[in-house]
């Protein structure tokens, strides 16, 4: 599982948008990308396909917590509004979107996108690594992987994709072992097989989440707190 | 009315309930492996939680993760659509524990009709006919003689431990039983690591007939008349038809009281089906129950008029059934055509990706697939690609429609029963309505004779 997949990495330039985006947004796991125009939907003549009509990052509903005992109690979820799916129009860019253009660029196999709308001008450009090293459960199906013929041309390195440690299954990241505390690890920590680096809890029980590799946490992608599903990308790790 | 509906399936009924859903403005969320991300059921979910690896126990079977994403989506019931978890009692109670409507019968229910052995005790005493069998094993020669005169032969000697077929032994006239019984102990006994067998009438070539049954939490309850499914293989149904050409109304009343019987007396609430064996004779024979939504509704939904996944959930969410036994008409007939990915004669899986796939469509025609063009269809689950369902007035609009349906669909990139279907519905006997469950079996041994 630590060896997971993820080749894309946008270079965000963002001329008069705000983004509210955090360290941990910005290199953006695709998993939760939903309802998004499908390959032989998006080739009108050049023409942008529009934004999904449902934003893919999910609300939380702030369930009652059930705390029984023995079983630590669940703070309660309030997801930073700033990032939230339903992201504002016209302002910010929210998660969803820059979630949307990501796959734009992979599904059709670009480089580069520039998009101005409503007053903001926002550009990806793809750094594009060699074939995926597809760990047993890398999703066969996603286009992901370019060889290394194809690669853009400039500044960015080709190489091997940098591990990240996945999800192992679905529930809600706490990068804390309780609301409050310090978080297990931060950007730069170095860690070794087996420690721990996060909390997925589903359905009121706590399942600590540990490196599969070693190395050094290069980045943070998914928020305390929020959702996640098997196989998300929550660290990126630089191999040592 | 539910807020938002988690469909816990793949393909093309996770679609089918995703419409369901959405005809209802209810919000939907679609769980998937990683082999099925750019499915149409993920595409069609207003959101969709990855909840493992390809593998069906990782993911379509894991409860918890299924169970996990419900709770992160806030979802508050759960359609587990056929196949997978849709007849796990467990998880139906889990649900239940955890806040979520599971659309479908009570777990009791469902544990109950799951059982055969409990089933045909509760359909024994609610007075609906049973294959006739013994009860108890029967171990010596002068016990099983004596329990076969009230079988009656032909008759099989079955293992009580046993299934698929082993451990059975065709006893045609009571000269062959203790030769037979003998045999059959030792077989069972080698198999199994138990040598109890029973004895059950042994039907020549009988019809498989079922009856769709309603049921609502307020006692109200109706039947929408029976599916003919004897075309099948290895126990699969190809071709399943409505109303069958040998029930007439007398014979759907009475087994549709006969299903309701069953229905009542196992407490089961929603949409279930009652499989009988008919005879040549017009005799019934309760077989099972089956606590799901079937494969072949789609059959039901075009002679009656009715949606029956909205009805799952309505009922599911408190409403009263919305109509009468006597609001309930079977209007013409129609046919449905199970189109698997395989090859159409050894029936060999063929997964891949679909170069082309071009549905066909016009007057009663109705497809219900998962499939479009670019769609890859993965190794790890069932093969079915496509319904494909005909309706019309009568039995030879729907066979008509059903053979301009089948020309006209195309695929491409994956081996499709469509030229085995097409057999099938010029054969003289599917044309004249001479089916039963031997049906493919003598179409077989037949040879190649078109």
């Amino acid at each position: 599982m630590g060896c997971g997949v993820h080749t894309t990495y946008a270079t965000l330039l963002a001329t008069r948008a705000a983004l509210h985006l955090g360290p941990c947004e910005q290199t953006a796991g695709a998993k939760l990308s939903k309802n998004l125009v499908g390959p032989d939907e998006g080739s009108r003549g050049g023409e942008l396909p529009t934004l999904p009509r449902f934003h893919g990052v999910p609300p939380m509903a702030s369930r009652p917590s059930r705390a029984r005992a023995g079983r630590r109690p669940l703070a309660s979820r309030r997801r930073d509004a700033s990032a939230s799916g339903r992201g504002a129009r016209g302002g910010a860019l929210n998660l969803t979107e820059l979630r949307f253009l990501l796959r734009l660029l992979r599904e059709h196999d670009l480089e580069e996108v520039e998009i101005e709308e409503g007053g903001r001008r926002i550009r990806l450009r793809r750094r594009v690594a060699s074939p995926v090293s597809a760990g047993p459960d890398a999703p066969p199906v996603q286009p992901l992987a370019r060889p290394a013929a194809q690669a853009p041309p400039a500044a960015v390195a080709a190489g091997p994709p940098p591990p990240t440690i996945t999800a192992p299954m679905v529930g809600t990241f706490y990068r804390a072992p309780a609301p409050g505390a310090e978080p297990f690890v931060k950007e730069g920590d170095l860690v070794e097989k087996g420690t721990v680096v996060g909390i997925i809890e589903a359905m009121k029980l706590m399942n600590e989440i540990e490196a599969e590799v070693r190395g050094r946490i290069a980045a943070i992608l998914v928020e305390n707190g929020h959702p996640v599903e098997y196989g998300q990308p929550l660290f990126a790790l630089e191999p040592l | 009315m539910f807020k938002k509906v988690l469909v816990a399936n793949r393909g093309e009924i996770a679609v089918r309930v995703l419409r369901a859903c959405r005809e209802l403005d209810i919000a939907t969320v679609a769980v998937y492996s990683t082999a099925d991300a750019e499915a149409l059921h993920v595409r069609l979910a207003d959101e969709a939680v990855c909840i493992g690896p390809p593998e069906a126990a990782q993911s379509y079977l894991n409860v918890h993760r299924i169970l996990s994403a419900a709770e992160i989506t806030g979802a508050d019931a759960i359609h587990p659509g056929y196949g997978f978890l849709s007849e796990r009692p467990a998880f139906a109670e889990i649900c239940t524990t955890c806040g979520l409507t599971f659309i479908g019968p009570p777990a009791a229910a469902m544990d109950l009709v799951g059982d055969k052995a409990r089933a045909r005790r509760v359909a024994a005493e609610a007075g609906v006919p049973l294959l006739p069998g013994t009860r108890d094993p029967v171990t010596d020669p002068e016990d099983a003689a004596r329990a076969a005169e009230q079988v009656g032969y032909p008759l099989l000697i079955k293992a009580s431990a046993g299934g698929g077929g082993r451990g059975m032994r065709l006893v045609a006239d009571p000269s062959g039983l203790e030769q037979a019984l003998a045999t059959a102990q030792a077989e069972a006994q080698a198999a199994f690591g138990d040598p109890a067998v029973y004895l059950e009438r042994f039907l020549e070539a009988p019809r498989h007939v079922e009856i769709q049954v309603l049921a609502d939490a307020h006692g109200g309850r109706l039947h929408l008349g029976e599916r003919e499914c004897s075309i099948q293989r290895r126990h699969q149904k190809l071709i399943e038809e409505s109303p069958s050409t040998a029930v007439d109304a007398s014979l759907r009343a009475a087994m549709g009281e006969a299903a309701l019987r069953i229905t009542a007396a196992s407490g089961y609430v929603n949409a279930g089906t009652v499989e009988f064996l008919l005879d040549e004779a017009g005799r019934f024979y309760f077989m099972e129950m089956n606590a799901r939504i079937q494969v072949e509704h789609p059959v039901t939904e075009a002679v009656t008029g009715l949606d029956l996944v909205k009805l799952q959930l309505r009922i599911a969410g408190g409403e009263p059934l919305p109509l009468a036994q006597s609001d309930v008409t079977l209007r013409g007939h129609a046919l449905e055509c199970r189109i698997n990915a395989e090859d159409p004669d050894r029936f060999l899986p063929s997964p891949g990706r679909l170069e082309a796939f071009r549905p066909p469509g016009g007057p009663g025609v109705r497809v219900d697939t998962h499939g479009f063009v670019g769609a890859s269809v993965p190794p790890y689950y069932d093969s079915l690609l496509a319904k494909l369902i005909t309706v019309g007035a009568d039995r030879g609009e729907a066979v008509a429609r059903m053979l301009r349906a089948l020309d006209e669909f195309e695929v491409a990139g994956v081996a499709t029963t469509i030229p085995f279907h097409q057999k099938i519905l010029r054969h003289p006997d599917f044309l004249a309505g001479r089916l039963s469950t031997r049906f493919l079996e003598r179409l077989a041994a037949a040879g190649p004779a078109d």
